[in-house]
């Protein structure tokens, strides 16, 4: 249980790092950059994860295929 | 400071050997005394102040010139001279008079750079003259060639000599009214009767100038215009004085802003006047400004007022600020000349686009074009060709650039196609219907700042594209790439991957985005995910079409087949079809547009990549566009679109053919082998060898010469008798007293002649000559008539033998020329201009211009400052030339050959010497290769050095060694004039900065940056970016200043294009006109109405009402002596030689343009006025002659009823007889 | 009603409009009541010298080769011998001149004491001592000198090149002719009395009415045609426009097109048609029992060399027209009751000026005063004024006119020489921009009265004010 709610928190954390960037960029981004930015704290399959969800949720959308935005 | 790298002064080093080679050589030849003098007559300069020495002197000028200008700057230092001067530092001069003399043209050489010929030939006379109440002043005597010091020098003369004036004590020139009067006159009826002035002043501004400049302002007799203001005391001429009149209203008034702060900075007193007048002048001019603009103010108040409740797009606001601040300009339509075409009408969309930038061979008042517009223009455009311009300057000549755009064009069978390369060109320009779009035109920053030019909105191109593409990169992905060269190759990898680009054609974008073009696909990518416009190639000209016209054409496209695609998720259009009977109206859009598209059958095609450049800005058709007021096209389609666009036409340039290009050895009327008086036993052609042949002998004035061992007297500066030298033999021309020393008769106090009358015998003087240098065949060899220099030196007949051996020919001077058209190159690739490798390392070209070590033909090199590339016409030409050097070596002087070549790359690495006219101070140039097209490439710095920019002048070349061998003072002419265009001193080494400073405006940077761009979008002036875009200014009296160049825009060929304009190859006038008309007909920038109209007006009816008012006012002149008559004699015949008189001015002058004229008021809609000014014009010929042909008349009086005037006859005054018949 | 169909003239009616008026609305009729004692004098005109009734024979081609230019070069050779016979008659008419010898015969002849050479001036010299002439007859050519000490040096200013002079003097082995007299052509010092006219009548002189012209005093020119109907202001002009049986037009008559360059921006009726229709219009309006003659000027559609035959008819068709005008040559001599009126254009004064010392445009008599004494409308050949290519030369003043009219410079100015009346008629064009650069001042609408049986000047009358173009 703790396991998975450390691993939720981590989403969570990883999930703002994304926005964050997406927000200051304020236009779609590159996976590839988002993943090159968050690689040194996070592995790849939990940014994967954090953009399906941020997707799920309707948080942000993707305007081409592998560019990520945020949605207003 | 050094201003030379090494490499630099590896260069002049090896130039100079060279120089000193052809010296050494030259000096051994004339000092042998075959020619009028034993030294060189070519003195070497190294800078102006050695310039100015041998120009004008005093000698021991220049190396204080060199102190002075050190220290105090260039006009100080002219004065400074003159203290000098005055002081007794150069010397005692026997005169005041003298003295002042000196002192004007010294100073004057100073300021001119010690180029132009205007010190020695632009003041005839300095003289000190009396007041009528008894005091003295200085007066200026001026001559017309003053006019080549530019304005600014001449008004700088007036000051100087007003600082000699003072300087020697002298009172103010004080004119009575009378005097005043005549100025006033004499400037206006100038403007009048010869040419108009740049600045035509008004009578008070003359009444003011004239009475407050402290010294006479006049001159000689330059034009045959009597003035009604006659014998004014003190005024020796009642004729116009040209030069005067250039100088008061071109000079002083003219240049009166300028020349105040020469005045303030050069400390001289009593010209406060001037200030007044000026500052009374631009207040005048702000008031004007300031009513206009408080109502400016108020419509910019009633625009912000409205601006609440309408919203206007960007680009609509963009246009009408343009339109408010820019005129269109008209003045380059004036005039068309038959045959030589407009281009495009002023700043009319479809005519030359403006493209920001300057190529390896533009700038400097040079245009480059696609080559591919060239031939789209019939041709009349070639390389070289210059036109007539609208902005920035008034003139440039055009050059090739394969990366700006070419034309777009609809062909016969309704296809509009782009043409980009000049071989797709040459193919399709048959086909061709309509021109819709010339093309671009690349224009230097340089030429807008030159002209202070106010910047046009800049058209969306390429290299703005791929700014806007690293600049977003940069700011979202934070890697700094950097446009126009190499850049790391992991930064691109990193890139490629965030883009998803190809990592290496992203490498290759970065590098050469001119010629590297994203596909549709990634163009709209890019645009989509980097919010960039999309890219400029994709960009169709949608503003051209209005709004309801784009909305017109987004319905009519509903009714299209599209076949669509995807590429990464997102649907483009690959193909779409569409009849045209659905299309309609449209179709003229799609053209407008310059979409590519073909049409088979009744269907329209646009294929890919067009037909998604067309659909996605309409958003696939899937939202609806809706008209709104204050938008233009681009303007609704951001609104409404994802891909955002920037418009790629908003400014356009108009332009017309000026003078074609040029590349020919120059020959003087008629052509002269030698320069040696045959007198009119020659005939015609003034052939000597025809005249030895028949055995005659001819009267002739010539020098004579005598021997300063044995007595004799003959026509050689070396005896024939002994071999010793001979001097001139001065003889007066009253008493008959001869001698070698004196020049003034000692008996009669006249001065004596060199020359003499003498009967000379062609055939023995030939046959010595041809004996001399071993040559005992010839065909023809052409002397003159008679000579017109001072002392009547002939040239040795063997010069004439070798040269008419080789087939050359000399100019007045003694040299042999070729002339070309100057056109600007700062950077060339060596299999352009034919030179290997090899041969071009030898020369010192080690490394292309990005500092890469040189290996191959390929590479792009930069041109060293006094290197010129040729065209392949004057190879041809100087290597006969190069022959008779040699000839004349080995036969005449007993030397060595020294060019030893057979084909024209045996040329290159010699040295040559160029000069233009008006001026007199040659430059070295050196050979390194030809291009086949007809011009005179060479550095810009190297045609500045010689006073020329490359708006279609020409100028010539000579061989080093021609000049030193052959050039001689006393083969010029006596006359005013006569010593313009001689090279009287040779610059070895070209410096920047003392060069015509018009060069120092060029820009020189790889490429305009985006603060650039924007600054277009709002209009500045182009002396706000001077230090945003590099220009060699910022570089000067650094080393830099020779190095480094760079340019924006390659081409693939500096010689790609027709080789010559299709006017030089149109026969007669209906001929050209009618070529001419028809290319007005196809450019849809141009009005064939207006260009009918314009060539009547301009061309035609002046030459016709020109020519018929001559020809009764007419002279006449006999066929054999030439001798002109006011009216013919009433024997009949010549009363000196009884020949047969002739008429100057022949009836068939007066007619030859009237089929012309006719079939143009026949053809095209040209207004009433125009139309009955040929009519009359035609009746006026007719009636003419009714005395004389009275046959004639009646047949050509019989006219057709298909007859234009016949017609508009019987109509008006059938018409007058109905409206009575009402009445 | 009448047919017209409708549509038709809605057509027309735009094509019609025009931007500017050709008068034809404009209409007077003679002041009801007004006597015109005119009307019951006999008229008594005569065109005695007319351009166009001169016969004038090309030279013959010698042969079918004979090129154009040989042609041409044979007509001017011509029309210079025909100066050269037409003014030695003049001349001889001169007691004076006596004992003429041909200049080829001078050099065999040699003869002694003073002899007397009549020629063409070849060129003028001015040199320390005098004025050196070159002079040139159908015999040859020789220098004539004439020192300031001799009492008709100040005369040598009055020769220009082309005229015909008469030279008395001796003539010197060096080739030299030294002159101590010099002879014009010039007129008779008295004039023959003419019997008095029965009863007074009138001419109006005027020219240059430039009509079409945006300077054209288009108001003080309607004046004046009212004023010519009898709406007069005073007792004395009332007198006199009754009077009035001539209305004579020294070319001129309206601005043409293309006369000089950029001329479209400154014509109101920039079209050559309309501006004869226009002018037809106001001349219309001239009462009927005066007799109107209209001669061309440089700016008329017509020959654009002297002497100028007529008005091309199909673009001054209008004139033509008009029932009381007579179409007249520039030159031309009428005869009115017994006087003889020299009436021209008047180019010749502008090579007068330029060559003479103190003449100007401002007093344009003086220099006609020198055209009359070298008897002829315009001598000098290659200067301003351009000369046809006719095989006579017809610009000669043959007989001694009683009046000299000439228009051209635009002022009004006159003078009395030796019994002739010379006048410049002035104009009816206010100053044009051109004219304003320059500083020649017009003196436009101001109309000169001549008395006929005197040929001298009755008033002048000034409409001056209606002027404010
Ligand atoms: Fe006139
Ligand atoms: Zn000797
Ligand atoms: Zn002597
Ligand atoms: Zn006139």
């Amino acid at each position: 249980f703790e396991e998975a709610e450390k691993v939720k928190e981590g989403l969570e954390e990883v999930k703002r790092a994304v926005l964050e960037i997406l927000r200051s960029k304020g236009m779609a981004v590159s996976l590839k950059f988002i993943q090159r930015k968050l690689q040194d704290k996070y592995d790849i399959e939990t940014i994967e994860e954090a953009i399906r969800t941020l997707l799920a949720e309707g948080e942000i959308f993707e305007p081409e295929i592998g560019y990520y935005q945020i949605l207003e | 400071m050094e201003i030379y790298s090494e490499d630099m002064k590896k260069y002049f080093d090896s130039l100079q050997r060279e120089i000193n080679k052809a010296y050494e050589i030259a000096q051994k030849a004339r000092s042998q005394g075959k020619d009028p003098s034993k030294e060189i007559e070519v003195p070497q300069a190294t800078d102006m102040a050695g310039r100015v020495e041998s120009l004008v002197g005093p000698k021991g000028v220049a190396e204080r010139i060199r102190t002075l200008v050190k220290e105090y700057g260039k006009e100080l230092a002219a004065l400074k001279i003159v203290d000098e001067i005055i002081e007794g530092r150069f010397g005692k001069f026997e005169s005041k008079e003298k003295l002042a003399d000196q002192s004007v043209r010294t100073a004057l050489a100073i300021l001119t750079e010690g180029i132009v010929s205007a010190p020695l030939e632009g003041i005839a006379d300095v003289k000190i003259k009396k007041n009528p109440d008894g005091t003295e002043y200085l007066a200026i005597y001026y001559a017309g060639p003053i006019r080549s010091s530019g304005g600014t020098a001449q008004a700088l003369s007036v000051l100087v000599g007003d600082y000699v004036r003072k300087k020697l004590g002298l009172d103010r020139f004080k004119p009575t009214e009378e005097h005043i009067e005549r100025y006033v006159e004499e400037i206006d009826l100038y403007h009048r009767a010869v040419t108009r002035l740049q600045y035509h002043p008004s009578a008070d501004e003359v009444r003011l100038a004239v009475r407050n400049i402290p010294i006479e302002i006049t001159g000689e007799t330059t034009d045959n215009v009597e003035v009604s203001h006659r014998n004014v005391p003190g005024v020796e001429t009642n004729y116009l004085r040209g030069g005067a009149i250039l100088v008061i209203a071109e000079g002083v008034l003219q240049k009166a802003k300028k020349l105040i702060k020469y005045i303030d900075k050069m400390g001289i007193e009593g010209w406060e006047w001037l200030k007044e007048s000026v500052e009374a002048k631009e207040k005048g001019k702000t008031e004007n400004k300031k009513e206009k603009s408080t109502t400016n103010e108020k419509t910019e108040q009633y625009l912000e007022e409205t601006k609440v409740k309408i919203k206007k797009g960007f680009y609509y606001e963009l246009y009408e600020k343009f339109k408010a601040n820019i005129a269109p300009n008209t003045k380059y339509t004036k005039e068309i000349i038959g045959g030589r075409p407009l281009f495009a009408e002023p700043s009319t969309n479809g005519g030359f686009r403006l493209r920001y930038g300057r190529s390896r061979v533009s700038g400097f008042a040079t245009w480059s074009v696609n080559p591919a517009v060239m031939i789209m223009v019939d041709e009349f455009l070639a390389v070289g060709t210059q036109m007539k311009t609208e902005r920035p300057g008034k003139g440039s000549i055009a050059t090739p650039a394969s990366t700006i755009e070419g034309p777009i064009v609809k062909l016969k069978d309704g296809s509009v196609v782009r043409v980009n390369d000049y071989y797709k060109a040459l193919e399709l320009k048959d086909q061709v219907d309509e021109i819709l779009y010339l093309g671009d035109a690349l224009i230097a920053f340089g030429d807008f700042v030159e002209n202070n030019q106010t910047l046009l909105p800049a058209n969306y191109v390429e290299e703005w594209w791929i700014q806007e593409f690293v600049e977003a990169v940069n700011k979202i992905y934070e890697v700094e790439l950097r446009p126009f060269q190499e850049n790391n190759k992991e930064m691109v990898e990193e890139a490629a991957d965030y883009l998803d680009l190809d990592p290496d054609f992203l490498a290759k974008l970065l590098y050469d985005p001119l010629r590297t073009k994203p596909s549709i696909e990634e163009a709209v990518h890019l645009s989509r995910i980097l919010r960039i416009p999309l890219h400029p190639y994709y960009t169709l000209y949608w503003n051209t079409l209005t709004v309801e016209e784009l909305i017109r054409l987004q319905t009519a496209l509903v009714n299209a087949i599209i076949e669509w695609d995807e590429y990464r998720g997102l649907k483009y259009a690959r193909k779409l079809e569409i009849s045209l009977q659905s299309l309609g109206n449209a179709k003229r859009y799609l053209e407008l547009l310059g979409v590519e598209h073909k049409v088979e059958g009744d269907i329209v095609i646009v294929e890919y990549p067009w037909a998604a450049a067309l659909l996605t800005p309409l958003t696939n058709l899937e939202k609806k566009l809706e008209f709104k007021e204050f938008y233009t096209p681009i303007d609704l389609i951001n609104e409404i679109s994802e891909i955002k666009l920037r418009d790629r036409g908003i400014s356009w340039i108009g332009a017309r053919m000026g003078r074609p290009e040029k590349a020919k050895e120059r020959k003087m009327k008629p052509p002269v082998h030698v320069l040696f008086p045959i007198g009119l036993a020659g005939g015609n052609s003034r052939d000597i060898y025809k005249a030895a042949q028949e055995g005659k002998t001819s009267e002739v004035e010539i020098a004579h010469f005598k021997c300063t061992n044995c007595g004799h007297v003959d026509i050689f500066p070396r005896c024939p008798q002994c071999g010793s030298d001979a001097k001139l033999l001065y003889h007066c021309p009253k008493c008959g007293f001869e001698s070698i020393l004196d020049t003034t008769c000692p008996k009669c106090d006249i001065e004596m002649k060199a020359y003499k009358k003498r009967r000379i015998n062609p055939s023995e003087l030939l046959n010595q000559a041809m004996k001399n240098v071993g040559i005992y065949t010839l065909d023809k060899l052409k002397g003159v008539m008679g000579m017109s220099s001072a002392h009547k030196i002939p040239e040795p007949l063997e010069k004439g033998i070798l040269r008419a051996r080789n087939d050359v020919y000399v100019f007045k001077d003694g040299t042999i020329r070729f002339d070309a058209t100057d056109a600007p190159i700062t950077h060339f690739k060596p299999k352009e201009i034919g030179v290997s490798v090899e041969r071009l390392q030898e020369l010192g070209y080690t490394h292309d211009f990005e500092g890469k070590p040189l290996v191959s033909e390929d590479q792009i090199l930069e041109l060293k400052v006094q290197d010129i590339i040729l065209s392949k016409e004057a190879g041809k030409y100087l290597v006969r030339v190069a022959k008779f050097i040699d000839d004349l070596l080995e036969r005449f002087y007993g030397l060595p050959r020294f060019y030893n070549v057979e084909k024209m790359e045996d040329l290159i690495g010699h040295l040559v010497i160029g000069l233009a006219p008006h001026t007199s101070a040659g430059i070295i140039g050196r050979i390194i290769g030809f291009v086949d097209a007809l011009v005179g490439y060479a550095h810009p710095y190297y045609h500045a050095a010689k006073r020329r920019n490359c708006d279609g002048d020409e100028d010539s070349v000579m061989l080093l060694l021609d000049a030193l061998l052959n050039f001689s003072k006393y083969y010029l002419p006596e006359k005013r004039g006569g010593k313009m265009d001689a090279p009287l001193v040779v610059t070895t080494r070209l410096d920047p900065r003392e060069v015509d400073s018009e060069v120092h405006n060029m820009d020189i940077a790889r490429y305009y940056p985006l603060e650039f761009y924007n600054a277009t979008y709002e209009l500045k002036s182009p002396k706000e970016l001077t230090g945003t875009i590099e220009r060699v200014e910022d570089r000067l009296g650094k080393p830099e200043m020779y190095e480094g160049l760079k340019f924006t825009h390659d081409t693939d060929d500096i010689a790609l294009g027709p080789k010559m304009s299709l006017y030089k190859q149109l026969g007669d006038m209906v001929d050209k006109v009618s070529r001419q008309l028809a290319l007005a007909e196809r450019i849809r920038a141009v009005n064939e109405h207006h260009v009918a109209e314009t060539i009547i007006n301009s061309h035609i009816v002046p030459d016709l009402r020109g020519n018929l008012r001559s020809f009764t006012r007419q002279e006449f002149r006999c066929v054999k002596c030439n001798t002109k008559y006011r009216r013919p004699p009433l024997s009949g015949k010549c009363t000196k030689c009884g020949g047969k008189i002739v008429l100057t001015v022949s009836k068939g002058a007066i007619e030859k343009y009237l089929p012309t004229a006719k079939m143009l008021v026949t053809k095209y809609s040209v207004i009433d006025y125009t139309r009955q000014r040929i009519c009359l014009t035609e009746k006026d010929i007719k009636i003419l002659f009714q005395n004389v042909f009275p046959e004639t008349q009646r047949t050509l009086l019989a006219l057709s009823h298909k007859d234009i005037c016949e017609r508009m006859i019987a109509k008006r005054t059938g018409r007058a007889v109905k409206n009575n018949g009402y009445l | 009603e009448y047919g017209v169909p409708i549509v038709a003239e809605e057509e027309e009616i735009p094509e019609e409009k025009k931007a500017y008026s050709v008068y034809d609305d404009f209409k007077v009729s003679p002041k009801e009541g007004f006597e015109f004692l005119a009307k019951s004098i006999k008229s008594e005109f005569n065109i005695k010298f007319d351009v166009r009734k001169v016969k004038i024979t090309p030279p013959k081609a010698k042969s079918g080769t004979t090129k154009e230019g040989e042609i041409i070069v044979k007509v001017y050779e011509n029309y210079f011998k025909s100066r050269l016979k037409k003014m030695r008659k003049i001349l001889r008419e001169n007691p004076e001149v006596s004992g003429v010898i041909d200049i080829g015969k001078l050099s065999y002849i040699n003869p002694e004491g003073d002899i007397t050479i009549i020629g063409l001036i070849n060129s003028k010299r001015e040199t320390r001592n005098g004025y050196m002439f070159e002079v040139e007859d159908n015999t040859g050519i020789i220098k004539v000198f004439i020192g300031r000490d001799k009492e008709d040096y100040a005369k040598a200013f009055e020769i220009v090149p082309d005229s015909v002079i008469a030279f008395k003097g001796r003539y010197s082995n060096r080739g030299i002719f030294f002159a101590d007299r010099i002879y014009l052509p010039d007129v008779p010092l008295y004039k023959k009395e003419k019997p008095p006219l029965e009863e007074k009548v009138y001419a109006v002189l005027i020219s240059d009415i430039h009509v079409g012209s945006n300077k054209f005093c288009e108001k003080a020119f309607m004046k004046f045609i009212e004023w010519l109907n009898g709406h007069v202001n005073s007792k004395a002009e009332e007198e006199i426009v009754s009077r009035i049986k001539y209305l004579i037009i020294a070319g001129d008559v309206v601005d043409g097109i293309g006369i000089y360059p950029g001329q479209y921006n400154e014509l109101n009726i920039p079209d050559i048609f309309d501006q004869y229709e226009a002018l037809a219009n106001l001349l219309s309006n001239v009462p009927e029992h005066i007799t109107m003659f209209i001669g061309p000027g440089n700016h008329d559609a017509a020959r654009t060399a002297l002497p100028q035959p007529e008005f091309y008819k199909e673009y001054a068709k209008p004139l033509y027209e008009l029932k009381n005008a007579i179409i007249i040559s520039n030159p031309a001599v009428i005869d009115l009751h017994g006087r003889e009126f020299l009436i021209v254009h008047g180019r010749g004064i502008e090579d007068i000026v330029s060559y003479i010392p103190n003449m100007s445009h401002h007093h344009p008599v003086k220099p006609m005063l020198e055209l009359l004494k070298l008897r002829h409308v315009a001598p000098t050949f290659g200067a301003k004024v351009p000369i046809a290519p006719d095989s006579e030369d017809l610009l000669v003043i043959e007989s001694v006119p009683d009046l000299v009219q000439m228009g051209h410079v635009h002022v009004l100015d006159y003078q009395i020489y030796r019994g002739v009346f010379l006048i410049n008629s002035g104009t009816w064009q206010a100053q044009t921009e051109f004219q304003k650069m320059v500083n020649i001042v017009p003196t436009p609408a101001k109309v000169p009265i001549i008395d006929v049986e005197t040929a001298r000047l009755r008033m002048i009358v000034d409409f001056t004010k209606w002027c404010d173009v």
